[in-house]
């Protein structure tokens, strides 16, 4: 009898050894258990950047908030929805969505507030723009078929020809737009700067859709991803400010290690490096030329926690530190100069 | 948590130490058939191949209490044994609040080395495997679990018990594996009643 039951238990154990497989896991479901960060009960939308007076502002889904204050700075209503915010120095913008019970009309404007963190924040509106539609955080406006960016609190058009915006995304004072020129009906794949200056990076038909562009390097370069629907990977692509408009991007022979989902991006400018936040990895990349790219995927000390969260952006701090914002559990601190450090929750 | 928890176990094994002369009740080919539930504490995960990650316990699992239920049949293949199989279901929240959920089948061993007619200590060794879930991560893992239950009988069929013990799961990754820094062990500690219909 217990010769039969020990042989029952080697046998189990020997089964369960050869069939216990990972079926789907990213990473490992404990590791990603204990990496998870906590549901602060919000929706994140994009950290915005810090005053003079050190604190720090965020765009929840239902108003603007910074750190140390609890009710909202602008609040979203249902007649007026907050849709766009920045931080420029001091002084913040808002972009509102409102809606006329009288003319039944929904309008998008502007305002400037100048002391967000006064008792009764003040908000002036700000004039101009046609068929507003999005707000970036580094002060570029974007209307439906227009571009725009903020300038001492005057809304200033860029004058680029007319244009339908399929998508834009923003890496530190820049911005990729993806357009259709309305004049050739070609895809223009185009960098805004929030000083002004534009530039075509590609002017060709291009049936790729972009996921990510990050700013990297101190000579304007970027990098753009997309993912290659034929092997699944995240390829790379690369591009200058101020080159002539091409109809092809060089590529990198290297792709993003980690990715299941590109989530979002910065450039570690101390170590010449861009940082990806991937699914649950964060991977590191360092280029020094189209050939030689190396990939490496971290998800401990800097990554520890916030590598499993979803993140909504993440923007320079000072020094070398970022502030990274997640969607649900709100803002934590990176240092770069140490990648073994952990990340600190920002109360 | 973790004094409570080891005070707990120690009284129950004491209380035991008394009544442990050998008297039996149950004859081979009795059967038991046991529904339990409660609530499970997280204990610990151990990330055996990753220094870095090393041991955590507790609070630092980032998981929440969770709750457990099972069902279990059980025949006595001599009058202290008892072997049969158990199905579970276990869920806890990391703090995420994301679920992460256990889904244990095994292999049960229960020895009853104190048995009175109205009062039982039982202590089992469970061995299977079980279907992990968390987020959008699944896992097949091998299971182990060791607990101890003192029960009343109140009749001659019914009787209800409480047990507690360690539930071990492992998430194995081998050296070839791109995850192999991930593997763990991770120790759930749960508190439950259990009701018993023997016959």
């Amino acid at each position: 009898m217990r010769k039969a039951v020990i042989t029952a238990i080697v046998l189990c154990a020997c089964v369960l050894a050869m069939i216990s497989c990972n079926l789907d896991a990213t990473i490992g479901i404990y590791s990603e258990v204990a990496s998870s960060t906590p549901n602060r009960n919000v929706t994140l939308i994009n950290y915005l950047g810090v005053n003079s007076a050190g604190n720090h502002f965020y765009q929840l889904d239902d108003g603007i908030y910074y750190t140390g204050r609890t009710s909202a700075v602008v609040k979203s209503t249902e007649k007026a929805r907050v849709i766009g915010s920045c931080l420029q120095g001091d002084v913040l913008y808002v972009m509102k969505e409102s809606f006329s019970e009288d003319t039944k009309a929904t309008t998008v404007t502007i305002s400037s507030i100048a002391d967000p963190t006064a008792a009764e924040p003040v908000e002036t509106l700000i004039p101009g723009g046609e068929n507003l539609r999005l707000m970036l955080t580094n002060g570029i406006v974007l209307g439906s078929s227009k571009a725009y960016y903020l300038d001492g609190g005057t809304l200033k058009d860029y004058g680029l020809d007319e244009f339908e915006l399929n998508y834009a995304y923003e890496s530190e004072n820049y911005a990729l737009l993806s357009m259709t020129d309305k004049a050739s009906s070609k895809q223009i794949i185009q960098v805004v700067c929030n000083d002004g200056y534009y530039d075509i990076l590609l002017q060709a038909e291009d049936t790729r859709t972009f996921c990510g562009f990050q700013n990297f390097g101190s000579d304007e370069s970027f990098l753009l991803f997309y993912k290659d629907s034929s092997n699944k990977s995240y390829v790379m692509l690369f591009s200058k400010y101020g080159s002539e408009p091409v109809t092809t991007l060089a590529e990198l022979k290297s792709s993003l290690a980690k990715a299941d989902t590109y989530n979002a991006s910065f450039c570690d400018y101390a170590n010449s490096t861009v940082i990806v936040k991937c699914t649950n990895y964060f991977d590191k990349i360092n280029i020094l030329d189209l050939d030689n790219v190396t990939v490496t995927p971290q998800n401990n000390g800097f990554a520890a926690d916030i590598c499993t969260a979803d993140i909504a952006n993440i923007r320079k701090y000072k020094d070398n530190k970022f502030i990274v914002g997640t969607v649900s559990s709100l803002l934590y601190q990176i240092d770069m100069d140490d990648y073994s450090k952990n990340p600190v929750p920002i109360d | 948590m973790k004094r409570i928890v080891l005070t707990l176990l120690l009284v129950l094994v004491l209380a035991a130490v008394p009544v442990f002369a050998r008297s039996t009740y149950y004859f081979t080919g009795d059967t038991l058939f046991c529904i339990r539930a409660g609530v499970t504490f997280p204990s610990f995960f151990s990330f055996y191949n990753n220094p870095e990650k090393g041991t955590v316990t507790f609070e630092d699992t980032h998981m929440t209490l969770g709750g457990t239920a099972s069902i279990a049949y059980q025949g006595f293949v001599n009058e202290q044994l008892a072997i049969g199989g158990q199905l579970e279901y276990a869920f806890n929240y990391s703090r995420a609040d994301i679920i992460m959920t256990t889904v244990p089948i095994t292999a049960k061993l229960t020895w009853i080395p104190v048995q009175t007619g109205t009062f039982d200590l039982a202590m089992s060794v469970n061995l299977g495997g079980a279907f992990i879930r968390y987020n959008n991560g699944k896992y097949f893992a091998p299971y182990a679990a060791v607990t101890i239950t003192p029960s009343f009988f109140v009749s001659d069929n019914w009787g209800l018990g409480i047990e507690t013990g360690l539930m071990a799961t492992a998430e194995i990754y081998l050296k070839n594996s791109n995850k192999y820094d991930q593997s763990a062990i991770a120790g759930l500690m749960p508190i439950t009643l259990v009701l018993t219909y023997r016959h």
